[in-house]
């Protein structure tokens, strides 16, 4: 029965870890770990500030029609060139009158010219207008826009940081529940483990019951005989003598006498 | 028995030879048995930890240790080295037994051997002899020898 020293562990690998990389309480702990950090995340999280926008104080150069001078300009000539067709045929029309110089003459002529002043103006005026209008409603526009997609943007960092925190509690109650499962399995292992220890203790117990049996048997064996004495009637002889004294010699001679 | 003016009267009980033989020898082996002194049980008497066991206990050190509860370790290393009684494993006193009788051998020499000397020790052949199935269950360093009621007869 000399027993060979073993180890008792052999199930385990030194160190903990079985074989395969990471066991359920490591993936439990990082999960938990992370859902921790990624709820502390969520709980500080500022969205995003939308600050509405103005025209007043715009920069609208932007907006203007880079071609607006140019358009200017242009009328402007055209309503130089009518003009200058418009002497022209004033000062025509005087010539065939014999009028050309004459007081009536430059009235028409003046009139023309300040008509045609009155037309640039009026057209340059109503030109730049329109530019400055469209360059505000397209400013206006932009400013829509990006108020439009800083909302967006801020919605969808809301959304985002939910998102985020959701996942982070999905994370807390699958380590939660990894370590559960790690613990269950944990239970089971001792329970079975358990289980088969007292197998052996009862082996153990049953072959110690065997030498204490072989160890008192002797004593036992001596039982057997005094068992054996007491049990059974013992024969025995008895034997009475008597040793006679001197009254009983007296009495003997007194009688023969 | 004799010697009285009135004489005497004298009752004898006797015993079968067969009965009376048959006590003495009990007697005898009582005798011879007590000689024999305590007799050891060098078998196994707890039961290992198994496998699925030590298992479960590294699992639970690992668990402590993936949360910083302990450093990491190996539990196996923290339990006593199980012997393999055929085929089952296991701890046994015996050894710690018979250190324990080195000990008081050493430490109190002629305690000892008074005690030794009363009863049948290693140096004694036979089946409880140094070189019997039993291997003695006193040290082989404790003489057998002594002074004692049964010294040197045994």
């Amino acid at each position: 029965m000399a027993g060979q020293a073993m180890g008792g562990g052999q199930a385990v690998a030194a160190g903990g870890a079985p074989a395969g990389g990471q066991n359920v309480f490591q993936q439990a702990q990082q999960g938990q770990t992370a859902a921790m950090a990624g709820t502390a995340m969520g709980m500080g999280y500022q969205p995003a500030q939308v600050q509405a926008g103005q025209v007043a104080g715009t920069d609208l150069s932007a907006y203007f029609n880079p071609f607006e001078q140019t358009v200017v300009q242009q009328s402007l000539g055209d309503i130089e060139q009518a003009r200058q067709m418009q002497a022209n045929q004033l000062a025509a029309q005087a010539q065939r009158a014999g009028a050309f110089g004459g007081s009536r003459s430059a009235i028409l002529e003046s009139q023309a010219n300040e008509a045609a002043l009155q037309q640039a103006a009026r057209t340059a005026a109503n030109l730049r207008l329109g530019g400055y209008q469209q360059a505000q409603q397209l400013a206006g526009q932009d400013i829509s826009r990006q108020m439009q997609a800083a909302l967006a943007n801020q919605q969808a960092g809301l959304a985002g940081a939910g998102q985020r925190l959701a996942a982070a509690g999905q994370l807390g109650g699958l380590a939660q529940q990894a370590f559960g499962m790690g613990r269950n399995l944990q239970q089971d292992l001792a329970q079975q483990g358990s289980l088969q220890q007292m197998l052996s203790q009862r082996i153990f117990d049953a072959a110690r019951g065997q030498f204490q049996g072989y160890q008192s048997f002797p004593e036992r064996s001596l039982g057997y005989l005094a068992t054996a004495l007491g049990a059974a009637p013992v024969p025995q002889t008895q034997t009475t003598s008597r040793q006679p004294g001197l009254f009983d010699y007296l009495s003997l001679f007194a009688s023969l006498g | 028995m004799s010697g009285g003016k009135g004489g005497s009267q004298t009752s004898k009980v006797e015993i079968p030879a067969y009965i009376e033989d048959a006590s003495r020898r009990n007697i005898e082996r009582a005798e011879q048995l007590a000689q024999v002194g305590y007799m050891p049980y060098y078998g196994p008497e707890v039961a290992a930890f198994t496998p699925m066991q030590t298992a479960a206990m590294q699992s639970t050190a690992d668990a402590a240790a993936a949360f910083g509860l302990a450093p990491q370790m190996d539990v196996a290393a923290s339990l006593p080295q199980a012997q393999d009684f055929g085929g089952v494993m296991g701890y046994g006193s015996g050894n710690l037994f018979e250190s324990a009788l080195a000990e008081l051998a050493q430490r109190q020499p002629q305690q000892a051997q008074a005690f030794n000397s009363l009863f049948i020790g290693p140096q004694a052949p036979g089946l409880l002899g140094p070189t019997g199935p039993m291997g003695g269950y006193m040290p082989m360093n404790v003489p057998n020898q002594g002074s004692g009621i049964l010294g040197g007869q045994v």
